[in-house]
């Protein structure tokens, strides 16, 4: 599949992708979107709306009207923030874990070949390649590589279990030029 | 069962007519009794209103609003969507047309095989996640947010029977049709 110009292969990873391996490649893959997603970001918006309505308080202690209206935005701010750090994050992942387990071709084990330009993932019932700008980003987390928006499939993994520190780094090295600023590191 | 081979580059109208029934797939029959139910409640509330309170032209204009609303939700939720998606896809697909390419899709007694430039699969149809067929295409899930779809116009009349019987056969309850000519 890979055309002749693309040389030798980067690096061939032999993998097999779990439900929770998949669960955090997509709950990535979402976080990354844009800053917005982040838990960090959103909790952080809420409990700073929280504090704000709750140091206005002492000013409006008078004003039974008001007062009501910042305890409920007190209230509301901090129950954000709860629901976007705790509740949040596990239903993203629970919700890939549906995705994962409703598409049998997710679980086969898996042959992934980087070359220069392009990937092919091989498995017992399938093979396809994707170009790099066939990709929206590249997520770099602490176990994988989250290849994100091919044309093929949605998210393709490459998984850092099993490699040598060497390969590891190379395998980075190698996305960080490919992606340029499509690149991103997540939770590292 | 003879092996069925469908060959097709995939078309803007296609690609439309693919998403607008991926939309109709995904939505539940609950789900459009409670939109239904909705825009009923929205052209009482707006007739209980305008009984009540309807003395000026303005304020009867907006319960009429209210009651047009009610409408649009209540009887015409799936044409208004449908619409919508048609004219997103057909922007999708020109903004990515470079990614359409020529599909060929085979189907046999025991599987499903996909070929394009860049893809391969040879899938059972017992690893299939569900199958959907309306008055245009057919669509086959891999999973729950990944498919593939046939026109039907690529296709004769014998060979659409013989590729629902198939999947009615292999599928069973995981094979929905509707609207299907």
């Amino acid at each position: 599949m890979p055309t002749f110009y693309e040389g030798k292969p980067i690096a061939t990873v032999e993998q097999s992708l779990r439900e929770p391996d998949y669960a955090a490649a997509y709950y990535a893959a979402q976080s990354t979107v844009s800053l917005l997603r982040r838990k960090e970001v959103l909790s952080g918006i809420c409990l700073t709306v929280a504090v704000v309505g709750g140091s206005l308080i002492p000013l409006f202690y008078r004003t039974p009207g008001l007062l009501g209206g910042l305890i409920a935005v007190c209230a509301l701010g901090l129950g954000s923030a709860l629901l976007f750090f705790f509740v949040q994050p596990h239903d993203i992942r629970s919700w890939a874990g549906e995705i994962y387990r409703s598409n049998a071709l997710l679980a086969l084990p898996q042959t992934i070949t980087v070359y220069r330009d392009s990937i092919v993932a091989k498995s017992e019932k399938e093979t396809f390649q994707e170009y790099w700008t066939d990709f929206a980003r590249c997520v770099e987390t602490r176990d994988a590589f989250v290849l994100v928006g091919g044309r093929e499939r949605w998210i393709l993994t490459v998984q850092k279990e099993g490699l040598e520190k060497s390969e590891r780094e190379t395998l980075s090295a190698h996305f960080q030029d490919a992606f340029a600023r499509r690149y991103q590191k997540f939770g590292r | 069962m003879q092996p069925v081979t469908v060959s097709f580059l995939i078309t803007a109208p296609d690609y439309a007519d693919f998403k607008s029934a991926a939309a109709k797939a995904c939505l539940k029959r609950r789900e459009i009794m409670i939109l239904r139910a909705a825009g009923c409640l929205l052209v009482l509330a707006s007739l209980v209103l305008c009984r009540l309170f309807g003395s000026d032209p303005l304020r009867i204009l907006s319960y009429s609003a209210i009651a047009l609303a009610g409408i649009a939700v209540g009887a015409f939720y799936e044409w208004f969507s449908g619409l919508f998606v048609r004219l997103r896809a057909l922007n999708e697909f020109a903004a990515h047309k470079e990614r359409f390419s020529a599909q060929n899709v085979e189907f046999s007694e025991e599987k499903v095989m996909f070929q394009n430039d860049r893809y391969s699969a040879a899938v059972p149809y017992e690893m299939l996640f569900k199958a959907y067929e309306d008055g245009r295409v057919f669509i086959l899930y891999t999973g729950m947010d990944e498919m593939r779809f046939i026109p039907k116009r690529a296709m004769n009349e014998d060979e659409c029977r013989q590729l629902r019987h198939v999947l009615q056969t292999k599928l069973q309850e995981k094979y929905q049709q509707e609207g299907a000519r």
